[in-house]
Parts: structure tokens; sequence; C-alpha cells
């Protein structure tokens, strides 16, 4: 049967086809290209389109990133370098040399510049401090530092004794010891009543009278050696200020020698460039003119008038007699299009003219291209050469002068200090005699000067000196910190079944997330010194971070409620049948596990809160938008604009990208449940 | 059988703490009592502190006429107007770059998203790259960006006029971009209008029972009508007609250049455009992300099991895929809709007279009001964020999963 069957067929295969490649449009490149970009008629027209938008996007914005004018010292010199490049308009490039000239500011606003490590340092401690919440694999040791830190972070920024932070330290220490001791006898509930109690009444009144004990201490023990160390300085200093003002004058001088070298070159390649210029022009009206044909229609003739209207416009005095010529025929041609009723043979034989002279114009101003071409190239060379070998002279130039505001401020500083401290001993006489509202505004002044000749720590540096990214920073980064614990309590205030706790943080977390965060900082800017004591008045940055601590808490309880809701009831009684009370369930089962799931929530809030930093320009703040004003205000950079913004706009995208990447890295890292 | 009864306890003041029926209680009057002490604490600060500078509260400077002008309005405004006319003039404002941006937010939001999900390699990549410059740049750089490309990339009204004209109009002479602002041509109502107007709004019925009545009949037939094709027909044939019967009343008034400047059709600012485009581009970026999140939520085994139920690809997507993703679309998208109207209060950095401008700009810096403005701002900001947070809800509501 089968040997029948193999027998009756005509043809049976013996061996295994060899493996074949596939058919060319089926592998490889050409089948990623018609998968991916080329499967469909709308894919085609996707596709077409898109490398339409890209080129050109990128045909401009690379042309205007990618410009020598990174060592530019004002808004003119960037002119003249695209003059030298034959650029112009809107697009002609970006003029870098702001960001150079000011990017320190952009970074520290108006902090002194002998304090910029200061800033940095506490930035570089922050990550520290930050490391062993994050990394559970560091020594556990390290949490101390982060619990102490946030106490200095203010000082290395704002300056001021060190004994403050000390002091606040201590409060809390105190407040400890007054629980360890009244606890055993009274209660917990007690204890706690009286460790708030003490560290507040701390706070309140002993942090500043130790402060200025401590401040009149040292003054006094200062006072033998300050006042004649001070005679010395303020005798030594006019020398070094006057040996910069003449290494200041000197280097104006040579900078304005450099500038009239600059102008001569400017002056040689402005013509070139116009030159060029102008044969570009007729150029194009030559390709204009090229497809005219017959006048027989009206809106023809219309259109030829507006040509050459314009091309009379932008003649202007003609160099050459051959400009001379074309020129007058243009406005031949322009007379008989402007009569009344056009006839189209007499436009036609003058456009003939026309054209005629225009190839004539061209012909020898064509070849003198490639040799203006050259020039061209040449002097820019030049002016770009000189530029950035002038460039280290206004850099020095610029040290110098900080350095002699720097000596000048600190010569009138301690005379005034010099002054204040000689008159001393007898304002203390005074005050101890004097009446009750004469002796406040002596205690005021001696206070000032002796937390001057006291101080021990960092020079203090005004809030009004605070900006560029360090501010955003401090204010992000803060008011995040602060506003997560506080959001864990908002958020556990609103699922707590304590109905006049849940109206409260239900009220208060929609009240901040119905209004928008300008409002919140107008509040700060304008209304919060109301809500004190009449009399005080505290320090701007200190309010915005207390709005924005607020409007961030709000979106932060938000977050953590998702992450409390999205856990499974059975954790819940888990932790009841455990026998463990309220908080401790929360520490040690739900908060652990509420939080890692809203961690994707909590960096984007924080994102949010970044980004939304650039708000307080609104209310006078120097951060970079702030800034961006003040540094146009500047008769060297005035009218730059895209630069700053392109800059700032970098600035935040790096850094919320990184955080939004950083941020879905964690989650996966976190990921412990099996989806 | 003895009935233990439960012992006769008697109320002890420690049992305020330490008995759980209680101490929640307890809780409860110590925390109102704390709040309320804070409360009236900064409450009689900010009263010693008003009456010390003289400006005890009060809302009558909101009937004292406001002395400035306001650029962009929609209703009736001269400076002689009264503060809270300022103040009303500035919520419709606030509104309309809202309304302006959410739609505008929404198209661009559901085209990204959708693309983003393309297997267009190129598409999507560009996509991602609009997706993610715009969600980590800060809004109101956005804004002042967009303000800084019309002041200075469009042409001066100036640049229109005469044969040397460099810039023009577009659309055949309808639309004229300048840097003072966008002219576009404004419809004008003629005698007669009302009957196209009164057809249009017939129609909307006429569609609205259409739709009703094909439905009862699919449930009592199950055939199926070109519902689309025909409400379209209604939608544009009736209005069509009666346009051109009534000799078409409503007409368009161009903008037209003269002297220094476009006179005619709708003006609109510089800052109304920046903020909107700016707000709209911003918001996109997040609706987009809140679309292909949705898009992707709907497993694909529903589609699978739709295709093996025999439907066809879109009804398929409009029965099946769309009802579920619109349920994980529709909250965020409507926080996001409340985000933008939050944030058009930045309009303050470009100048656009909302309601941030003119009674927390303003008003504020003319009157002194600090408290008064800022109460009144917030509580206008805190009713439309009420009302459309109610809407969400409703909305969740009425699509909640129905567990069983």
């Amino acid at each position: 049967m089968s040997d029948l069957q193999m027998h009756n067929q005509p043809y049976v295969r013996e061996s295994m086809l060899p493996e074949q490649e596939p058919p060319l449009l089926e592998a490889g490149l050409t089948k990623w290209v018609r998968s991916n970009l080329f499967s469909s008629k709308l894919n085609i027209v996707l596709t077409l389109v898109s490398i339409v938008v890209v080129f050109f996007l990128l045909k401009v914005i690379i042309g205007w990133m990618f410009v020598p004018t990174w060592e530019s010292s004002s808004l003119t010199e960037c002119r003249e370098i695209f003059l030298g490049l034959g650029r112009e308009g809107h697009f002609a490039g970006a003029c870098w040399g702001i960001i150079r000239d000011r990017f320190l500011q952009f970074m520290f606003g108006f902090y002194p510049a002998e304090g910029y490590w200061r800033i940095l340092l506490s930035f570089a401690l922050m990550l520290l401090a930050l490391a062993p919440v994050l990394f559970n694999s560091l020594p556990r040791i390290m949490l101390w530092f982060s619990a102490l830190y946030p106490f200095f972070f203010p000082w290395f920024l704002w300056g001021g004794n060190i004994w403050l932070p000390i002091l606040v330290i201590l409060g809390l220490v105190l407040g400890y010891i007054a629980f360890r001791i009244i606890a055993p006898m009274f209660g917990v509930i007690v204890g706690n009543i009286a460790a708030v109690l003490v560290t507040v009444l701390w706070m309140m009144f002993g942090v500043s009278n130790v402060n200025a004990m401590l401040n009149t201490m040292f003054t006094d023990a200062r006072l033998e050696t300050l006042i004649p160390s001070l005679a010395s300085d303020i005798e030594a200093l006019p020398e070094p200020i006057a040996e910069l003002t003449v290494g200041i004058d000197s280097r104006i001088a040579a900078i304005a020698d450099a500038d009239v070298r600059k102008a001569e070159i400017v002056d040689e390649l402005e013509p070139v460039a116009k030159a060029i210029k102008g044969v570009e022009f007729l150029e194009e009206l030559q390709h204009d003119l090229s497809g005219v044909g017959a006048f027989d229609n009206a809106d023809d003739v219309t259109e030829l008038r507006r040509t050459l209207t314009r091309t009379v416009n932008a003649l202007g005095e003609p160099q050459s007699d051959l400009l001379a010529d074309f020129k007058f025929s243009v406005g031949e041609l322009l007379t008989v299009t402007q009569q009344e009723d056009v006839n189209p043979a007499s436009v036609g034989e003058s456009f003939a003219q026309l054209t005629g002279s225009l190839d004539r114009t061209l012909e020898p101003l064509q070849r003198d291209i490639p040799a203006l071409l050259d020039q061209r190239s040449e002097l820019s060379d030049r002016l770009l050469a000189h530029i950035s070998e002038t460039l280290p002279l206004r850099e020095e130039l610029t040290v110098l002068q900080r350095d002699r505001n720097r000596l000048e401020s600190a010569l009138s500083d301690k005379t005034s200090l010099l002054a204040n401290l000689e008159k001393l001993p007898d304002t203390r006489a005074e005050r101890d005699g004097a009446s009750e509202s004469r002796r406040q505004a002596l205690n005021t002044a001696i206070g000032e000067t002796e937390g001057e000749a006291g101080l021990v720590g960092l020079t203090p540096v005004p809030s009004a000196n605070f900006g560029g990214f360090a501010l955003s920073v401090i204010i992000g980064v803060t008011c995040i910190l602060i506003s997560l614990p506080l959001g864990i309590l908002l958020a556990l205030g609103r699922q707590s079944n304590l109905f006049i706790v849940k109206t409260i943080c239900v009220g208060f977390i929609e009240f901040i997330r119905g209004v928008p965060l300008i409002t919140l900082l107008f509040v700060a800017s304008t209304l919060l010194n109301y809500f004190m004591p009449p009399g005080t008045n505290f320090d701007i940055i200190l309010r915005v971070i207390i709005m924005v601590t607020l409007f961030a808490a709000a979106y932060m309880a938000e977050v953590i409620r998702g992450g409390l809701a999205a856990l499974p009831t059975g954790q819940y009684e888990g932790a009841d049948s455990l026998g463990l009370d309220y908080w401790q369930s929360q520490r040690l089962i739900i908060m652990p596990q509420a939080l890692k799931i809203s961690i994707p929530g909590i960096v984007s809030t924080f994102i949010g809160v970044f980004k939304d930093t650039v708000l307080v320009s609104i209310i006078g703040l120097l951060d970079p938008i702030g800034l961006s004003n003040a540094v146009r205000a500047d008769a060297a950079w005035n009218g730059v604009v895209w630069e700053i913004y392109a800059f700032i706009a970098f600035m935040f995208f790096i850094f919320c990208f990184a955080m939004s990447r950083y941020s879905m890295y964690l989650e996966r890292k976190l990921q412990t449940g099996h989806r | 059988m003895a009935i233990t009864s439960e012992p006769e306890q008697r109320f002890r003041l420690g049992m305020l703490l330490y008995d759980t029926r209680y101490r929640s209680l307890t809780i409860q009057v110590i925390a109102l009592c704390g709040f309320m002490l804070g409360v009236g604490w900064l409450l009689s600060n900010a009263a010693a502190n008003l009456a010390e500078l003289g400006k005890p509260l009060g809302f009558g400077f909101l009937f004292q006429p406001a002395g400035y002008d306001i650029n962009q309005r929609l209703i009736e405004y001269t400076s002689q107007s009264p503060h809270w006319r300022a103040a009303a003039v500035g919520i419709l404002d606030t509104l309309l770059v809202a309304v302006l941006g959410c739609i505008l937010a929404t198209i661009l939001g559901v085209v990204v998203g959708v693309l983003r999900l393309s297997n267009n390699w190129i598409v999507s990549r560009l996509m991602t790259v609009y997706v993610e410059a715009f969600r980590n740049v800060p809004v109101l750089l956005w804004i002042v960006f967009a303000m800084a490309i019309f002041i200075e990339t469009l042409p001066a009204p100036k640049a229109f006029r005469g044969d040397g004209a460099t810039a023009s109009m577009y659309l055949g002479d309808s639309v004229a971009l300048t840097n003072r602002g966008w002219y576009i041509p404004a419809p004008v109502f003629e005698n007669g209008s009302w009957l196209v107007v009164v057809t249009f709004l017939l129609s909307l019925v006429g569609i609205w029972l259409f739709g009703r009545w094909a439905r009862a009949k699919q449930d009592a037939t199950g055939q199926i009508l070109p519902t689309f094709w025909i409400k379209l027909a209604i939608f544009f044939i009736p209005v069509l007609l009666v346009y051109f019967i009534a000799g078409r009343p409503i007409g368009l008034e161009y903008p037209e250049l003269k002297g220094f400047n476009f006179k005619g059709g709708i003006y609109m600012r510089n800052s109304l455009i920046a903020l909107w485009l700016a707000l709209s581009f911003y918001t996109a970026a997040f609706i987009a992300e809140i679309v292909r999140a949705g898009i992707l939520s709907v497993s694909k085994g529903q589609s699978e099991a739709a295709f093996a139920l025999g439907l066809r690809p879109n009804r398929t997507m409009n029965l099946v895929i769309l009802p579920q993703a619109l349920r994980v679309i529709i909250p965020p998208l409507i926080s996001n809709y409340l985000n933008l109207t939050k944030n058009s209060s930045l309009a303050i950095g470009v100048g656009y007279m909302d309601v941030t401008g003119t009674l927390g700009g303003i008003t504020l810096n003319q009157t002194g009001r600090e408290m008064e403005c800022l109460l009144i701002l917030m509580l206008i900001y805190l009713i439309i964020s009420l009302t459309i947070s109610a809407v969400m809800n409703a909305y969740n509501k009425r699509t909640m999963l129905k567990e069983r």
C-alpha cells in the first residue's frame, strides 16, 4: 500500500530545504522602516510631515544656537559678530555672551562672591544628610547628622552667630530632659505637655536672651584687641583700594583702546557686508523678476509695482554708476506702472530694459563676490580673535571692581563699627539710667554693635541678596522637606474618624488646593505680617517659604492619602490584631508601605513645587525669571530675550527631567509586590 | 441563670484620657480649642494691626470708581466704573481664557496622547519630546516666552501699510497678526439673524430627539441607523437653508488698516493669545499623558473579547474601549482643567487683566485693601474650583465601577 502510494506520486522531496534569508523587504532596516514609518497611508503622511517639521525646527534652532558669541561682552558685539557672519534679523543667532557674563548671577543672585562656597557647601551637606534617608545601606549613625543638619542649613545661608542653631537644638534637648523628669512622676501626657511648654518658653525667651548675653561676653572679651585692629585695618585699607583703582583705570583704558581697534575692524567690515547683502538682494530680485511674463493682468502690475517700490527703497544712495543707471531704469518702470491706465506693451518694453540693466549691473558685482566673501570671513576672524583677546581684560576688570567694592564696603563697615565700639561704654552707661522707651532704642543699638563685634560664625547675608537658581532650590527643597511631615499629618487627619479633626484637615486641604499659588504668595508678600503680633516684621523669604510649604503640604497630603487608600484593609486589621496602638501601627505598618506607594506622587509634587518657585518673581524676589529683568536692565544687554529664557528653561528641564527619571527608577526598584 | 449586668461604672476624670470611649472626644475638644485659639490669635492680631493702620475691614471701596482702564474686556467698563465691576471684568477674562484654554488643551492633548501611542517611530518620538519639554519647564516661563515671541517676531501694524508692505494678512485679508495683537473678523448680526439662531437651536434639539428615537428603535427592533450622518445633516442643512433663504443675515466685519492701527473685527491682545497658547500647550502635555495612560489601562483582552463577539473595530472602540478608558481619563482630565484655571492667574506676568490682575493687582494697590481684596480673590477661585470638583465628583459617582 505504502509502496504503491510512493510510486503513484510524481515527486516526493527527500531532503529538507536549507533555511533561506527572508525576503529583502522583510528584513533589517527596510522592514523596520516599512513597519515603523510607512505602514499605512496615514503613517506615510504623518512621517513625511514630521520629517519636514523636525527638519525646519532643527534648521532654525541649530542655526540659532551654534554661533561663536560665547566671548562677546555686549549685545552690540554680538551684532558685530553676526555682521561678519552675514546674518541678521530675529534668527541671526543667540548672544551667548550674556550667559557667560551673568552665569554666576543666575546661579547665586546677588549673594556676595566670597560666600558662594557657603551655598555650595550647604547643598552638598544637605545631600549628605538626605543620603541615609534615601539609601538604607548607609550606616545608621549618619541619621544623627540628618537630624541635626536642618538647624545648621539656614545658618550656612544667612550667616550670623553659630550660637543660634545650637541654642535652638538645646531647646529641644531641654524639652526632652523635661519629659524624662516629669513623665515618670505624672504620666506620659503631662510629660509631653511639660516638654512642649519648656521648649516653647525656651524658644520665646531663652534663645534671644542667651544669644545677646553671649554676644556681650564676646564683645567684652575682644574689645581690647578689636579696637586697635580695626583702627589699623581702617588705616591700611585705602592703600589697596587705591591700587585697585589704578588697576581698574588701566584696564578701562586698555579696553577703550581695544574698542577703538575693534571699531576700526567693524568699520572695514560694514561696507563689505553691505556690498554682499546688496548683491544678494539683486540676485533675489533677478530671480523674482525672471518668472514675470506678460502684463495684461492688473494684479501682475500691482505686484510688480510693489516689488519696484521695495527695490527703490532698498537701493537708497547708489554707490556706482551702474547702480545709479539701474536705479534710474527702475524708477522709469515704476512711473509707467503708476499711470492710470497701464499699457501692457509699454510696461513690457520698460521691463525688458530693466532686466537687461539688472543683468549688466549684476555681472561685474558677482565677479567681486568671492573676493568680498574672503574679505568678510578674514575680517570676521579678526573680529572674533580681537574679542577673545580682550575677554581676559574684561574679566580682570570685573574681578578688580568686585574686589574694590568689597574693600570699600569693608572700610565703611569697619569705620562705623569702630565708631560704635568707641561709644559703647558710654552708651551702656546711658542705658542704665535711661527712661523705658529710650532704653529700648539704646538696647537695639547696643545689640547691633555687639552682634557685629561679638560675632562667632559667618558674616550675615540679607535676604535681598538671595537669588537665582540657588533661591529656587532653597525654597523648593525646604518647602518639600517641611511639607512631607505636615502632609503626612494632614493625610492622617483626613483619614481619621475624629469628626472635628477630619473637618479641619479637609477644609484646609480643599482651601489650599482651590486657590492658585500666586494668591498665597500675595498673602505672603502683603498680608502675612498682619496676622502676627503688631510690630513684627519677618523676612520675605521666610514668609514665602511658609506659604509655599502650606501649599505643598496640601498637595502632599492628597498624594499620601492616595497611598493610604491603596493599602488593603488587611494591613490595618493585621496591625490592630497585633495589638499595636494607632501611632505604632502607623509608624511600623502603614506609613512605610503608604509612603513607598506614594513615591512617584511625592516626586512629581516636588517637581511641581520646584517649577512653581518661579512664581516668586511676581512678588519681586530675584529667582531666575526675576533676575532676567534685572540683567536686561543693564545697558550692555538691553534687548536680549531668547538666550535668557532658553537658558532658564534648559536648567529647569535638566533638574525636573532628571528627577522624574529618578522617581521612575525608584518606583521600579521599590516594586516588591507581584502584579 | 443570673444575668451578669455590666458593673455600674462611675465616671471618673481619668477616663477622659484612658478610656477609648471618651478619649476621641477629648482629643477632638482639645483640637477644636487649639484650632479656635490659633485662629482667634491670628484674627485678633489682624484686627489690631488693621486698626493701627487705620483701615478697618470693610467692603465699601468696591463701590468707588476704579479709575483705571482695562484693555481686554467682555462687558462694558470705563475707568469711572466701580471696583466691583473691574473685578467682574477680571472674572470674565479669567473664565474666557480658561474656557478657550480647556478646549484647545483637550484637542491638543488627545491628539498628542494618541499619536504618542502610534506605531510610527518618528511621530511617537516627536510627541515624547513635546510632552517632556513642556512638562519639565515652568508654565510662567512658557507664558513670558510666548509673549516675547509675539512681540519680537510679529510685524508692527505699519508693516502692513502701503506699496512696500513687508507683511500681509492671512486667509483672504481677514486675519492680521501684529505685534500688538491679533485681529480676526467679527460676526455682524443683521435683521433676521434670529431666524438662523433659532433654527440652529431647534436643530440641536432635533439631533437630541433623533438620537433618543434611534436608540429606542435599536433597543426595540435591533435595527441600527447611520446616526452619525443623519445627525450631521440635521446639524448643517436646516441652518444653511434658512441662512440663504433669509438673505444671509449674518455677515463678517473684517479688520482694516486705518491710520496707525487696525480697526474693526475682534481684537485679541497679545497677552491673551500668549497666555491662551502657553497654558494650552503646557496643559496639553499633561492631558496627553492622561489620555495615553487611559488607553493603555484598557487591557488587550477587552478588545479581543469584543472582536470575538463579532463587533467591528469602530463599534469596539465606541462601546468597549472608550467607556472604560474614559472612566480613567475624565477625573484627572478635570483636575487638569482646574489646574489650567488656577494657572491662568499667571496672566499677571504678561499684563492680561484677569481677576488676579484687576482685583488682586491694581485694585489692591490703589485702595491698599489687601485683606479684603485677597479674601474676595481667594473666594472667587475657591468657588470656581469647588464647582469644577463638584462636577468631577458627580461624574465619578455616575461612572463608578459597580462592584459586586
